[in-house]
């Protein structure tokens, strides 16, 4: 009998989807890491770095000029306050988990109504959002007027104010949706988790918070791990909702760095630049993803 | 862990979260089946006096939504075929074969799954514009997603592959079948379950994707759902009742996709978190 030598077909096996990942995906890296030392408008003729032949210039005048810039340091902070508040899915979701782990067929349609927003574009969830949000006559807006909560003359002005605030509206329409893919993999997680161990501990006394805290949640620690590192990607890649909430605005109250990017190399041509932003972007997303693929290792092992 | 009986007190708790957490969808719902008369009168998060689906017919024959509708499946079903054929193979190669470099190559497939998007941006661009000549076609966002989700999906078959045993490949092999034939008339049947988990979460990712299809489409003609409405957003600037409509339209398909295979949805999400 004659086969293939393993090595040889995994080889062959693997060479298209190796090419195509390394042009799409591999490469780019790269080569965002070079564009971000030069200054190059996405037009004219392929640009060497800025200090090749002008000892005048700095290498990285791209970044110095980005951490002297008001605007990247508004937009990091916002990326924080998405960390934050963001990272309060999670928990939403580990909620909507343990009080929805019931024993009733009644609750899978319930259950169905909660993950739906998770299937959504996030075109759709903001724009759902800013109508909800929308002062003067969104839903949020008519509700608090006929509760007598807000006067008759005033305006719900969450999404209108400078600062934290339109942050608030925008962080929270991702919740939406976060929390729901949350949800599905607490309750999976719960699922998961072997009768007798509870069986046991409630011989042993426990009520159910000492079940809760000494025995369920330590054994979602897996799940909570990458959940958490999950979340804390999706907070720094926050864009699409941004986009099309506010666009950053008003004036830049809300901009995160992966739109501000967008907008400096596709809105002002300045590619180097906005390689700049997302060069620094990658360095922080670099510690989570080590730490992620160390979580799935040990899954593994 | 054994799911507790709900009470009464649950039921009451649990209705109430579900209409607030839906609320937003049903306010969008019911404004998309009003007039705009009655938008108005400022009557917006009423039930409708008359009840009409003009709004959906004007954003499919006025506003270009059957085009862009049948767009994003252009982008999305042979993107998701693409993936799953080489997902599933790379599966197969990352469980099943030995070689060196294997473990590095899972890392490296899972790793791009979780990249700032932002890092690929202007090469993708670049490459697609001046390189392939793929800008403002089909094929270019196609192949993007193809090679951008073949990570997160490789790892994904690998995961499942792991389970099925060894010992059927090493049947096959006793009677003499190569690494093909074994992949398609062995591996490949067995996968069904995974593949149709894939292609549940692939299908929604791609159909929801915004970014690339803004970054690597320029003609109106070729825009999928996504970039449509947001484009709309401006035109019908306060033409709320077309404006929900077509978000509404945007949701069907996933949401319709999700109702349907639940069950395999999930498993999905499940699966691919690592576990």
């Amino acid at each position: 009998m004659k086969f293939f030598n393993d090595s040889k077909s995994a080889w062959l096996f693997l060479a298209p989807s190796l090419a195509l990942y390394g042009l799409y995906v591999i490469f780019p890296i790269g080569f965002t890491f070079y564009l971000s030392f030069t200054e190059w408008d996405g037009i004219s003729a392929f640009p060497s770095p800025l200090c090749w032949g002008n000892s005048e210039v700095s290498c990285f005048s791209n970044f110095k000029e980005l951490f002297q810039a008001e605007l990247f340091w508004k937009s990091l902070t916002n990326n924080l306050l998405w960390l934050f508040f963001f990272g309060l899915s999670p928990l939403f979701g580990l909620f909507l988990a343990l009080f929805f782990h019931v024993k009733s067929s009644l609750a899978s349609p319930l259950k169905t109504l909660l993950f739906m927003p998770m299937v959504f574009s996030l075109i759709v969830v903001g724009m759902i959002w800013s109508w909800f949000l929308q002062p003067g006559f969104g839903l949020v807006d008519t509700v608090l007027h006929s509760l007598r909560l807000l006067p008759q003359d005033q305006e719900f002005s969450l999404m209108t104010q400078l600062g934290l605030a339109p942050n608030a509206g925008v962080i929270l329409a991702a919740i939406w949706p976060h929390s729901a893919y949350c949800m599905i993999l607490y309750l999976a997680g719960l699922s998961n988790l072997p009768k007798n161990v509870f069986e046991a501990a409630l011989i042993d006394g426990a009520n159910r918070r000492q079940l809760l805290w000494h025995v369920i949640l330590p054994m979602l620690k897996p799940a909570t791990i990458i959940v958490i590192i999950v979340t804390m990607i999706g907070a720094l890649r926050a864009f699409d909702i941004v986009a099309i909430m506010t666009n950053g605005g008003p004036a830049n109250s809300t901009n995160t760095l992966a739109l501000y990017m967008y907008q400096e190399t596709f809105v002002n041509f300045r590619y180097g630049y906005g390689a700049s932003i997302a060069v620094i972007l990658f360095l922080i997303s670099v510690g989570l993803i080590l730490a992620y693929l160390r979580q799935i290792k040990k899954g593994e092992t | 862990m054994e799911p507790r009986k709900p009470t009464w007190l649950f039921w009451i708790f649990a209705l109430f979260l579900v209409l607030l957490w839906i609320s937003p969808i049903l306010a969008t719902l019911l404004t998309s089946l009003k007039t705009l008369e009655e938008l108005n009168q400022g009557l917006y998060w009423t039930i409708p006096k008359q009840w009409s689906l003009d709004n959906y017919l004007d954003a499919f024959l006025n506003g270009g939504f059957s085009k862009y509708f049948i767009n994003s499946f252009i982008y999305t079903i042979p993107s998701v075929v693409g993936i799953i054929l080489f997902s599933s193979l790379n599966g197969f190669v990352l469980s099943k074969l030995k070689f060196r470099g294997r473990e590095n190559i899972t890392l490296l497939f899972l790793a791009g799954m979780l990249l700032p998007f932002q890092i690929l941006l202007i090469p993708v661009f670049y490459l697609s514009s001046n390189v392939l000549g793929t800008y403002d076609s089909y094929l270019g966002v196609i192949l993007f997603h193809i090679a951008f989700q073949l990570g997160f999906s490789s790892f994904f078959m690998r995961n499942f592959m792991k389970s099925i045993p060894d010992s059927i490949i090493e049947a096959a092999r006793m009677d003499g079948c190569g690494n093909l034939k074994i992949f398609v008339s062995v591996v490949l049947p067995l996968m069904k379950p995974a593949i149709a988990a894939l292609s549940t979460l692939l299908f929604t990712w791609i159909w929801n994707d915004y970014l690339w299809a803004l970054i690597l489409i320029q003609s109106d003609e070729l825009k999928p759902v996504t970039t449509a409405l947001e484009n709309l957003k401006g035109q019908w600037v306060s033409s709320y009742n077309l404006q929900s409509a077509g978000a509404i339209i945007a949701a069907i398909p996933p949401v319709l996709i999700f109702a349907l295979l639940q069950r395999h949805f999930v498993k999905g999400l499940t699966m691919g978190s690592g576990k």
